[in-house]
């Protein structure tokens, strides 16, 4: 165990040499380059005079032009929103989601109400009397028929011979 | 004063430095400076962003450097041989260089310190010299290593430990460390 500590110890303290090394190495070299690397004529002035025309490179954007402007701007929406690519991409999805709850958000709400309409069924009380008979009348004439007809099956199967007595249970 | 001439102040007394460091990556004059150019106008497009003046220069050659990379994978994408050719040229150029770092050191032993290191690096395989000359040379970091060759940062990683692994092993055997 002690040793491994030891021997852990000692590399610790090989790379720190070296690494105090590679970093002499790296300043020698540093000093080299920049003593041998000679900017070239007239380039520090053109990059002082670039650094200048910066301000007059940096155009501002077109907004609104009344002039020239007939029905759609110049410039595109976006552009003239200055939106970086994924921003823009963000934007048109938020945009097409407003689009889409809005949509479906008045679909239903301007839909018509269904109508109501209370009628009422009679105007007297004498034409609901007959109303009412009527009704019972044709009721009682369907319960009828339908007695009958249970009555004539009941009929058809007390007709029929009895088997039971041929069924054996064991 | 107006904004470029401030902007100008602080940035352009680092000009040859960052010029320096675009023309060891790029080893062309006209591209150096066609950089440096994208460099200016990307520091002054976050000027209301950039650090502190102390902070500046390592902010300025961070930028500068990973512009660099931008470039060399454009122009190793066009043609892939250059890769090769590039990186063998550029470490042929740093060692021929390295190997008289004498003019601008005085102190004799310190010197055939330095040179003995070259030495010892130069026996290391290529690619482990390449990764270890940007890492501890050129300043990249693991990522940026990875985005200029093209492999992992993992496999950077891998390469830097047995560099410096083996370089450590060589430096005791010799007495250098």
């Amino acid at each position: 165990m002690n040793k491994d500590i030891i021997e852990k110890d000692f590399l610790a303290e090989e790379d720190r040499k070296l690494d105090a090394l590679l970093a002499e190495l790296h300043d020698s070299f540093e000093t080299q380059m920049m003593e041998e690397t000679e900017m070239p004529d007239g380039m520090e002035q053109r990059l002082e005079k670039f650094v200048q025309n910066l301000e007059e490179l940096e155009t501002p954007e077109i907004i609104f032009e009344p002039k020239e402007q007939k029905g759609f701007a110049k410039t595109s929406f976006f552009r003239r929103l200055s939106l970086s690519p994924s921003a823009r991409r963000y934007a048109i999805a938020a945009c097409a989601s407003l689009v889409l709850v809005l949509g479906v958000g008045l679909h239903f709400l301007l839909q018509p109400e269904p109508e109501f309409v209370f009628k009422d069924t009679c105007k007297t009380p004498e034409e609901a009397e007959m109303q009412l008979a009527r009704a019972l009348t044709m009721l009682g004439t369907h319960t009828a028929q339908s007695l009958e007809c249970v009555q004539e099956q009941i009929d058809r199967v007390s007709a029929q011979p009895d088997y039971s007595r041929f069924i054996t249970f064991e | 004063m107006s904004e470029s001439k401030r902007f100008s102040q602080r940035v352009m007394p680092h000009s040859r430095r960052l010029y320096a460091v675009a023309f060891r990556f790029l080893e062309r004059q006209d591209e150096a400076e066609d950089l440096l150019q994208d460099v200016l106008l990307k520091l002054w497009q976050m000027r209301e962003k950039l650090p502190p003046d102390d902070q500046l220069l390592p902010f300025m050659l961070t930028v500068t450097r990973n512009l660099c990379i931008d470039r060399l994978r454009a122009r190793w994408r066009e043609a892939p041989e250059l890769l090769e050719t590039s990186a063998l040229r550029s470490e042929a150029t740093w060692l021929r260089k390295m190997e008289e770092p004498a003019i601008y050191i005085e102190d004799v032993e310190h010197r055939d310190r330095l040179r003995h290191l070259l030495l010892l690096i130069k026996q290391l395989p290529s690619d482990q010299a390449r990764v270890l000359r940007l890492q501890a040379i050129d300043d990249l970091t693991t990522e940026q290593i990875s985005t200029l060759l093209n492999i992992t940062p993992e496999n950077v990683r891998q390469l830097l430990s047995r560099a410096r692994r083996k370089l450590r092993e060589m430096a005791q055997k010799q007495g250098l460390i």
